[in-house]
């Protein structure tokens, strides 16, 4: 026999522990001790009965935590403070003594802390952790209406087997019906609250300035930025075009608006299609294979740079379409030159004198721009991450000194020398490289591979120009396996990543509206008989397998000698013209109704070994069998 | 409430993980309803009565219970029954129980049975789901046995009969007789026997009463009621003793017999006694 309390505490327990794990790194001190101290104090005591607090002080003790973290609590701070007060009341109802209604809350709590975790974090794990607690809960509640109905209540282990197949269909119908319901609740474009959803994780590769030596080392986070829905392209088409930069002050590189009436038009090249799955970030620049003829899908905002941002800041994640043109050019009208050839306003003189001597007797911007790529090359610069020069003329010192630095350093200096040559140049800051994972079709688009690379106009062109390929190792530099697969696990969980940022994440009313209207086609189409083979056929073809399956299983589960003993009898009932066979009439008895010996054959083979408690023989199976099939027959 | 809260929370943050939450917690409802639904349907029962059932007198009733589902057990059926209540915690597929019920059913003479309410709260203790399953049946409450002074009850009964003639084993002597063979050795009076050299045995007569016939309407008692109260113990208590027992209305007369089903007969006709006469 077991309790049903003993069951239900454990119940109870891990949908405490599913609720507050995803939480758990969110929360503060206090809570992060207090919370599995209050768990493992409790579930002791629950064992013994016997409790070390007071249901009623400690309940009034729990007014602390309000009324401290209720001072915390702002517009801007909202969802911490709330997520701690809701632990600390959890861990209160778990060290006390338990009435149903007490179990009730715990579960009510539970809930509420799985949801507050949805407030901090969108990370896959969410999934499991709401399955499992989907489970506790459920299968928790219906445990403690049996527990509110006889709080001594007792059930022997086999009918508890039943007890739990019942219980079993709760969550099993519960998270089916969550697919369904999950598709058709209504969404709003703008929600209202939007301010508390998770803001975006800190972002150590791209930024909105660049500035080289500020740092000894340049950081190398792994975290996912974007993921791109597209066909397979060279590892050289792999720029991912996010802001430009086209203001220098000292060694850092800014953006301010660019000039009116400029006008820059990609052309050439083949157009790909794309769609991204940005994470959530707050700086709402849209990433787009460059050069990116169109952004739709999200309300942007375009500049003539080619650089669209989100028009209203959202910390939701939504996915868009963008339009690139593989190989294609940056065609520009009516560039201000003067704008693009500022200059800071110290400069070293070692710079500009390197700069005059490049230009010297070279007019067009091609020949610069070959001239400083060679110059660059005669350098043997080093692409490195580490030990970076930290000065306040870092690339005077990346360039004749220490000689080595990433991509900030590369392409600020080979900005500013065009510049200071008369090329008319500003950076393009993005991303470059992707991990294809051919399982799913897309590429992973990391932290560490933010670049930055230069665009310089030769003639009405702004031509893209990397200058860290030009470092000695830039065949084996770290930007250059970018392109590089990941190991089979990463790319399982990183496609299942993908999957939940795509159908969970960033499922909003425009796919709702989107999956309305294909549906709505799909209906047309069958209602007018195109396509209604298809579905209709996979339709039929998953019913049918679906109820072969269970058939089978059915079949297999039923011995051989009830299957025969059912067959002889339906045969046997046809024979006698569909007179009742009743159950308590011996199998002889009825084979001698007949005139037909082989009934009785049948009979005495099958009663040689059923009624001497042993299985059929295969030659007795065979035989009797081989008597069927002709009993059917004739 | 939870569900709303969330749902309005999902609603205005846009969140799809409180969607998700939401969406499940729905899921949830509408499984629970179902299962609710479902944990009553297919449920069938019998009511095994005892013979004797007295007017205000608890008695044990067996409910039958029957669940003919084909995969999940009924849970938590609480049977409400004339007033009574039981509860089955588990009912496995295709299972039958029996389950006593403690009845007191009020009134004598011929009662249709109720409809037996079977509840539940099962899955979630937040609603009661119910359900009236008839009974088809129909039971004789005798009246309620009202102990009467016995000596003085007697002398109201008619005696049916000469004074009992049979032989015993326990009354007093009648005669002594020859030894035949058959009687038990303790019958052999010893004494005449060596006087006389010859066995002979000692003939009782037996302790059985004569038989009786209780006339309800002539026992004490402020009504009808009480009287039939009466005659029903006198009924019962007389037929402990082993007398033979009739009874007599002003209507009709049953003679006296011996035996169960003489005595149910004898207390069935009190339970109906002027139940017309009552209704009209």
């Amino acid at each position: 026999m077991v309790s049903i309390r003993t069951l239900l505490n454990i119940f109870t327990y891990t949908a405490c522990l599913f609720g507050v794990l995803p939480l758990y790194v969110f929360l503060e001190l206090p809570a992060q001790i207090l919370f599995p101290a209050a768990l493992l104090t409790g579930f002791i005591c629950d064992r013994r009965q016997r409790y070390f607090f007071a249901r009623l002080p400690v309940t009034l003790l729990t007014l602390l935590p309000f009324v401290f973290y209720g001072l915390r609590l702002s517009l801007a701070n909202v969802v911490e403070p709330v997520i701690n007060v809701l632990v600390l009341l959890l861990a209160v109802r778990l060290v006390t003594g338990k009435l149903p209604r007490n179990y009730l809350q715990i579960f009510v709590l539970a809930i509420f802390a799985l949801a507050g975790s949805s407030l901090l974090s969108l990370n896959m794990l969410f999934l499991p952790l709401l399955v499992l607690q989907v489970v506790s809960v459920t299968v928790g509640l219906v445990l403690l209406t049996f527990h509110a109905s006889d709080q001594q209540l007792r059930l022997p282990v086999n009918r508890l087997r039943h007890l739990f197949a019942a219980s079993l269909v709760l969550p099993a119908g519960s998270l089916l019906l969550m697919l369904v319901f999950f598709v058709i609740l209504p969404r709003t474009q703008y929600p209202l609250w939007n301010f508390l959803n998770p803001g975006a994780t800190a972002v150590s590769g791209f930024s909105e300035k660049v500035q080289p030596g500020a740092f000894v080392r340049n950081a190398r986070s792994t975290a996912p930025v974007f993921r791109v829905e597209s066909e397979p392209l060279g590892m050289q088409d792999l720029y991912w075009r996010g802001i430009v930069l086209n203001v220098v002050e000292g060694s850092s590189w800014r953006r301010v608006p660019p000039p009116k009436h400029e006008i820059s038009r990609p052309t050439g090249g083949r157009q790909v299609t794309q769609i991204v799955y940005p994470e959530a970030r707050d700086d709402g620049y849209l990433f787009g294979l460059d050069p990116v003829e169109q952004v739709s899908g999200l309300r942007v905002r375009s500049s003539a740079d080619i650089v669209y941002r989100q028009r209203r800041s959202s910390k939701k994640a939504g996915s868009y379409r963008t339009i690139g043109r593989v190989g294609g050019q940056l065609k520009a009208q009516k560039v201000d030159r003067d704008f693009y050839l500022q200059l800071p306003v110290e400069i070293s003189s070692r710079l500009r004198a390197t700069a005059i001597e490049l230009a010297k007797g070279v007019d067009k911007a091609a020949g610069k721009i070959a001239r400083t790529e060679d110059f660059f090359r005669q350098q043997k610069l080093v692409y490195s991450t580490s030990d970076l020069p930290v000065s306040k003329r870092p690339l005077e010192e990346f360039l004749f000194e220490n000689k080595g630095g990433y991509c900030e350093f590369f392409a600020s200096s080979f900005a500013l020398l065009l510049r200071l040559e008369g090329v008319p140049t500003r950076l393009v800051g993005g991303y470059l490289g992707g991990h294809r994972n051919d399982l799913a079709g897309y590429y992973s688009i990391t932290e560490d591979m933010a670049h930055v690379w230069v665009e310089a106009l030769d003639g009405n062109v702004w031509r893209r120009i990397d200058p860290s390929r030009l470092a000695v190792n830039a065949a084996s530099a770290s930007f250059a396996a970018r392109s590089n697969t990941l190991g089979w696990r990463r790319r399982l969980l990183d496609a299942a990543d993908y999957y939940w940022t795509r159908a969970v994440v960033t499922y909003d009313l425009n796919k709702q509206l989107e999956l309305a209207r294909g549906a709505t086609f799909k209906l047309k189409d069958i209602s007018s008989g195109q396509g209604l083979f298809r579905p209709v056929g996979w339709l039929v073809g998953g019913v049918g397998g679906l109820l072969a399956a269970f058939w089978l299983l059915r079949l297999l589960m039923v011995p051989v000698e009830k299957r025969l003993l059912k067959r002889f009898l339906r045969i046997l009932k046809r024979r006698l013209d569909g007179e009742e066979v009743p159950d308590n009439v011996g199998l002889q008895t009825l084979a001698d109704r007949t005139v037909d010996a082989r009934f009785r054959e049948f009979a005495a083979i099958y009663g040689g070994a059923v009624y001497r408690d042993r299985t059929l023989r295969s030659a007795e199976r065979a035989r009797l069998r081989c008597l069927l099939r002709e009993l059917r027959r004739s | 409430m939870l569900t709303l809260l969330l749902g309005f929370g999902a609603v205005n943050t846009g969140n799809n993980l409180m969607y998700l939450l939401v969406s499940a917690l729905l899921g949830f409802m509408a499984v629970s309803g179902w299962l609710g639904r479902n944990n009553l349907a297919k449920l069938s029962l019998d009511v095994h009565l005892p013979e004797e059932i007295y007017d205000g007198v608890e008695t044990l009733i067996t409910v039958w219970l029957d669940n003919r589902q084909r995969w999940l057990p009924a849970c938590l059926l609480q049977l409400e029954f004339e007033g009574a209540q039981v509860c089955c915690p588990l009912l496995i597929r295709g299972d039958r129980i029996g389950l006593p019920v403690a009845v007191t059913f009020r009134g004598r003479g011929v009662r249709q049975l109720q409809a037996i309410r079977v509840s539940s709260t099962f899955p979630i203790n937040f609603f009661v789901r119910s359900l009236a399953l008839p009974v088809l049946r129909e039971v004789l409450v005798f009246p309620c046995p009202r102990p009467v002074p016995l000596p003085a009850a007697l002398k109201l009964c008619s005696v049916h009969g000469d004074q009992a003639t049979d032989k015993g084993y326990e009354g007093d002597l009648t005669r002594i007789d020859d030894y035949r063979g058959g009687e038990p050795l303790k019958m052999i009076h010893w004494k005449i026997s060596a006087r006389q050299d010859q066995l002979k045995v000692k003939e009782l007569s037996s302790l059985a009463a004569p038989p009786l016939v209780v006339d309800p309407l002539r026992l004490p008692g402020k009504n009808l009621e009480e009287r039939l109260s009466g005659a029903c113990w006198l009924i019962k208590a007389l037929c402990r003793r082993g007398r033979n027992v009739g009874l007599q209305f002003d209507n009709g007369r049953i003679p006296p017999a011996w035996g169960r089903q003489h005595q149910l007969r004898l207390l069935g006709a009190l339970a109906r006694y002027g139940i017309d006469t009552h209704s009209s």
